[in-house]
């Protein structure tokens, strides 16, 4: 394990090129142990062979460790070595232990793009595989939760449809608890369901009510599966789509009428912004400073 | 356009970004697999925060719009987890900002992400649709990272009025944000609920940071105007105790 001297030894100087011999090998050597590490999990656990991605020399997992959060070449521009050093546990400043799992948390991104091409192109999902796991309880396919494109011939199927999501919304709006209704509401107005006028409106804890929106999600998708059992999979997606739109505007509609709920009415989706963005629209041309663009 | 042609491109850049979605939940999966590699910072495994290290001055300079700035990694935040970097879309009257982060993975995933076509990873997606008004010394509590052509700027805004209000998008094509969100069991549901837990997990600890009283708050450390050859080392002999030391005299 590098020393932190080594550690900060690259942040002063900039780049590993212009570190001591023995701090260049010793950082190298980590980032590279720790890039291995993430890609061998990745190949056991799907079965990968050993690609390029899954397998780089020490220089070049440094170089894309380096260069993955480089916006520019300026001091700002590596503004993430002031993240890495910063993210100390003690008010003393950051620990070896601080650096490393820091340095860690950065290759997890640095690793995912890296593999993302070699994971996502073989395995591209196929528009009936089941993208929930079965430990949720309810199955739904890639294409279930692309929209429909209804043509005008269809414009009579879908008013049916409609109809028959507001009426299965009244009653699975009815069946969601408090919780749940205030998890489903908050999200519909854009908080966070930490947010602590979102706890405090639910009377349970962020997690409590975290786990509360999942159960409502689920609990809405069920109930249109459980009220048409005959129906195809592609109609049952359609209907619950049109539920779930139905239910959050029933939500909301109960919200307005709660006086208790007023406050969340009000914060939730801002109120309205005066921009001045003056500063940023002076000048049409890029700064040198502007990040790079593709 | 052929009908059901742009079911087939969002089928496609669905599968894409749920594969990226996926791979993230693996590699998260390693961490947890006993390594001491990410180890959560204190507060997540159930100890108190230990006072947050003052952010040293550059840190808490005013912000402007147009920036780029990556936040703080305030102990017991998803900032502490991952940099977070935002951009400063507006400024309003009172003086706070309108902030929106980006993304943490390479396409949008809803109808409110925004691809930047910004070549640095970090920046290739604008999450609008979190977007939020954050007063200025929260806003502060973040580096300058960079800063986007104000062309950039224009269209973000452009997005978060449409999110708001409808209004139609001029200059951003619909190629350039995600596929629609409807179902109620898509995944995307629960990445939006993590993405914006995560900027008001931070507005929270800032808040509450910046609340402490002054005298509570760590201090930095205290530099003494003294050359380092006029500090007596442990080693170095001194009188013994109860002896004065012998004053030189002054030359005349």
């Amino acid at each position: 394990m590098p020393p932190t001297a080594h550690w900060l030894e690259w942040k002063k100087t900039c780049a590993l090129g212009l570190c001591s011999p023995v701090a260049q090998a010793a950082l190298r050597a980590f980032v590279h142990a720790r890039f291995l590490r993430y890609t061998s999990f990745y190949a056991e656990s799907i079965d990968a062979g050993n690609s390029s991605a899954t397998s780089p020399d020490a220089r070049e997992a440094w170089q894309w460790f380096e260069s993955y959060f480089e916006l520019q070449r300026t001091r700002a521009g590596k503004s993430y070595k002031e993240w890495l050093f910063s993210r100390a546990s003690d008010v003393l400043g950051p620990t070896t232990g601080d650096i490393e799992s820091g340095v860690s948390l950065l290759l997890r991104n640095v690793v995912r793009s890296r593999l993302r091409e070699d994971y996502s192109s073989p395995r591209m999902l196929s528009l009936d595989a089941n993208i929930v796991p079965p430990s949720q309880g309810a199955a739904v396919s890639l294409g279930e939760l692309l929209p429909d494109d209804f043509d005008t011939a269809d414009e009579v199927e879908r008013r049916e449809l409609e109809r028959m999501a507001d009426a299965l919304a009244a009653a699975a709006a009815t069946s969601l608890s408090h919780r749940e209704r205030i998890a489903l509401l908050g999200r519909e107005l854009g908080l966070s369901l930490a947010n602590p006028q979102v706890v405090q409106a639910a009377e349970c804890g962020k997690t409590a009510l975290a786990e509360a929106y999942q159960t409502a999600l689920r609990a809405v998708a069920s109930y249109v599966a459980d009220a048409y059992p005959r129906e195809t999979r592609a109609y049952l997606a359609a209907l619950a789509v049109s539920v779930f739109a139905a239910v959050r505007r029933r939500i909301v509609s109960w919200a307005r009428a709660e006086k208790s709920l007023s406050g969340l009415l009000t914060i939730g989706r801002g109120g309205p912004l005066t921009i001045s963005v003056t500063a940023a629209m002076s000048n049409g041309e890029p700064t040198k400073n502007e990040a790079r663009s593709e | 356009m052929k009908p059901g042609a742009n079911n087939e491109r969002h089928s496609r850049h669905l599968a894409r970004w749920l594969a990226e979605w996926k791979l993230d939940g693996l590699l998260r999966l390693a961490d947890a697999d006993g390594s001491p590699a990410a180890s959560s910072p204190p507060a997540e495994q159930g100890r108190p925060i230990p006072p947050a290290p003052l952010p040293p001055a550059e840190v808490s300079d005013e912000p402007d719009v147009g920036e780029i700035r990556l936040l703080y990694p305030l102990p017991g935040t998803e900032a502490a987890q991952r940099p977070i970097y935002v951009a400063v879309l507006g400024k309003k009257a009172d003086g706070s900002f309108l902030i929106a982060p980006f993304g943490r993975f390479s396409l949008p995933a809803v109808p409110g992400e925004w691809r930047t076509r910004i070549r640095p990873p970090p920046l290739r997606v604008l999450c609008v649709w979190n977007a939020r008004t954050i007063p200025a010394a929260a806003a502060a509590l973040s580096w300058r990272a960079g800063r986007l052509q104000p062309g950039k700027v224009r269209q973000a805004l452009e997005l978060h009025d449409h999110l708001r209000s409808g209004a139609a998008l001029a200059s951003i094509s619909d190629r350039d944000i995600g596929p629609p969100l409807r179902h109620p069991l898509d995944p995307r549901l629960q990445y939006q609920a993590e993405e914006a837990d995560a900027i008001e997990g931070f507005l929270t600890a800032a808040e509450s940071w910046l609340n402490r009283a002054p005298l509570a708050r760590p201090q930095p450390p205290v530099t003494y105007d003294i050359a380092p050859s006029e500090w007596k080392l442990a080693a170095e002999s001194r009188a013994p105790y109860g002896k004065r030391p012998r004053r030189r005299r002054k030359r005349r």
